[in-house]
């Protein structure tokens, strides 16, 4: 397990590093650069910028250095923490993200514990009750929550609980709160409004886990080994639990890889719908206006989170199951 | 009594990992000045990569012996026991390319309180297997299922799956 370990960390170090280089392209892609688009929407305003000014601030943000040195002044930065200079807010990247982080972490962790909460007991029932009223019911809900865009869902929860209750259910605390310090009253007031997003962010990627587990599970359950132990008179419980649950279960836990990244990017819109404070909002405005230290370190944020729950679902999974699969080859 | 060993070129691999591991780790340092959790980030890597280097070299240097009464290994630790002491056996897999293609085996063996883990790596591995598999048969072991897959890959037929439930 150690030698395992030690290969997929190194594995993940040199994927973060190219992932790296490829975020830095990707974002230097778009011709121009953060000033030039200033300047440009300057001038289309009839404004002049002298020539003197604009070096000045080439120099100052150092868009004038060679690609290779911007590149290794932003790892270099980033391996310490620090995430660079936000040109459209004129603070640190930090600064600018601040409080948001822990918003966007609170807010993601707890649609991922809600998300395998509920599709847990209801992936198991619908396949140990397979075409039951309550199998029926609840591929019905699944369907549905898989076919409801997000940002729709919170568009008519917003709607309906202004219409019914003439409540405002968007944010993510009571408005007294805002740009408080923290408190307990504050943190309880995160925690009353959180079930909504939660519960927005969280429903197609439940639908899904729901959809995966009953499947698996359904395959395990009509395969000869749980057959004979039935034969056998292993209690149904014991049964279910010691061995095709854990089979089945293999791929939720590869699906941890998958699931941090797409909820993270996934409540972008819904933060924006229903006037989140996390950090997606902030990172479109970036994409938009170029603003390159912001955008890259938030692109290197989501990939740091898919490595690294990649990371963590392969150790599981090896630790779950260390079987050789059909066409592996053992080295010797 | 057969003698199993790991030779150079199986740990040169690890050897090499553990020296890229370490470099990798500690060029940052060099250039992280002001964020002190960063750095202990950084330590704790060259700290594990550090360990492994020296478990590969225990590795190098240790010997299996394997004859019909029991299993022995001299390396770190010396440690064996008789076959019919034999009280758990398992076989786990290990890939780190997707298509689980290319990966390695490593045997655990318990008795007598004592812990012998050997990997697919070592010198005529499917000898040690063989003599541990029948020693489970023999004393009835319950096998897990991924056990009883990763033995049949190797040595179809030499234990029934169904022991598994």
């Amino acid at each position: 397990m150690s030698n395992y370990f030690v290969r997929r960390l190194l594995t993940m170090m040199g994927t973060l590093l190219v992932i790296s280089v490829l975020v830095f392209v990707i974002v230097q892609l778009p011709p121009g650069d953060f000033l030039s688009n200033q300047i440009a929407e300057l001038q289309s305003q009839g404004e002049m910028v002298p020539t003197e000014k604009i070096e000045f601030l080439r120099k100052e943000y150092g868009l004038d250095k060679p690609v290779h040195e911007q590149y290794l002044r932003w790892v270099i930065g980033l391996v310490q923490g620090d995430m660079g200079y936000s040109f459209e807010h004129n603070l640190p990247a930090s600064e600018v993200i601040g409080d948001r982080l822990f918003m966007t972490i609170l807010l993601n962790f707890g649609t991922i514990l809600f998300i395998y909460m509920v599709a847990f007991p209801i992936g198991v029932y619908s396949a140990t009750h397979q075409y039951s009223w309550g199998d029926h019911g609840l591929t019905f809900l699944g369907f549905l929550g898989l076919a409801t865009p997000n940002f729709l869902l919170a568009l008519i929860l917003m709607y309906l609980s202004h219409r019914w209750f003439g409540t405002d259910i968007g944010r993510m605390m009571a408005e007294q709160y805002l740009d408080q310090p923290w408190s307990m009253d504050k943190a309880l007031s995160v925690l009353f409004h959180m079930w909504v997003p939660v519960f927005v962010i969280g429903t197609s990627g439940t639908a899904g886990m729901i959809r995966r587990l009953r499947a698996n599970l359904l395959d395990e359950l009509q395969k000869q080994y749980v057959v004979t132990g039935r034969a056998k008179g292993l209690p149904p419980g014991r049964l279910l639990v010691k061995y095709p649950l854990r089979m089945a279960i293999n791929p939720f836990v590869a699906d941890i890889g998958n699931l941090l990244p797409q909820v993270v990017s996934g409540s972008v819109i819904v933060s924006f719908v229903m006037g989140l404070p996390t950090t997606g909002p902030v990172f479109l405005d970036a994409l938009l206006s170029q603003d390159f230290y912001l955008a890259g370190s938030f692109l290197m944020f989501l990939a740091a989170l898919t490595v690294m729950g990649m990371f963590v679902s392969d150790l599981l999974l090896v630790a779950l199951d260390p079987r050789i699969r059909m066409g592996g080859r053992l080295r010797k | 009594m057969s003698v199993h060993t790991y030779p150079l070129y199986t740990v040169l691999g690890d050897y090499i990992r553990a020296f890229l591991g370490v470099c990798v780790s500690v060029v940052p340092l060099f250039v992280i000045t002001n964020k002190p959790l960063v750095t202990y980030a950084f330590w704790g890597l060259i700290v594990v990569f550090t360990l492994y280097g020296l478990r590969t070299l225990a590795r190098h240097y240790t010997r299996v012996e394997t004859t019909n009464d029991g299993v022995a290994e001299y390396g770190l630790f010396r440690h064996g026991f008789a076959w019919s002491e034999l009280s758990r056996l398992r076989l786990k897999y290990f890939s780190t390319r997707r298509d689980k293609s290319n990966g390695w085996m490593q045997l655990e063996m318990t008795g007598n309180g004592r812990r012998i883990a050997v990997t697919s790596t070592i010198s005529d591995f499917t000898d040690v297997l063989a003599r541990a598999a029948d020693a489970a048969k023999t004393n009835e072991i319950e096998l897990d299922k991924a056990s009883l897959a990763n033995i049949a890959s190797i040595m179809p037929g030499r234990l029934d799956e169904e022991a598994a439930v």
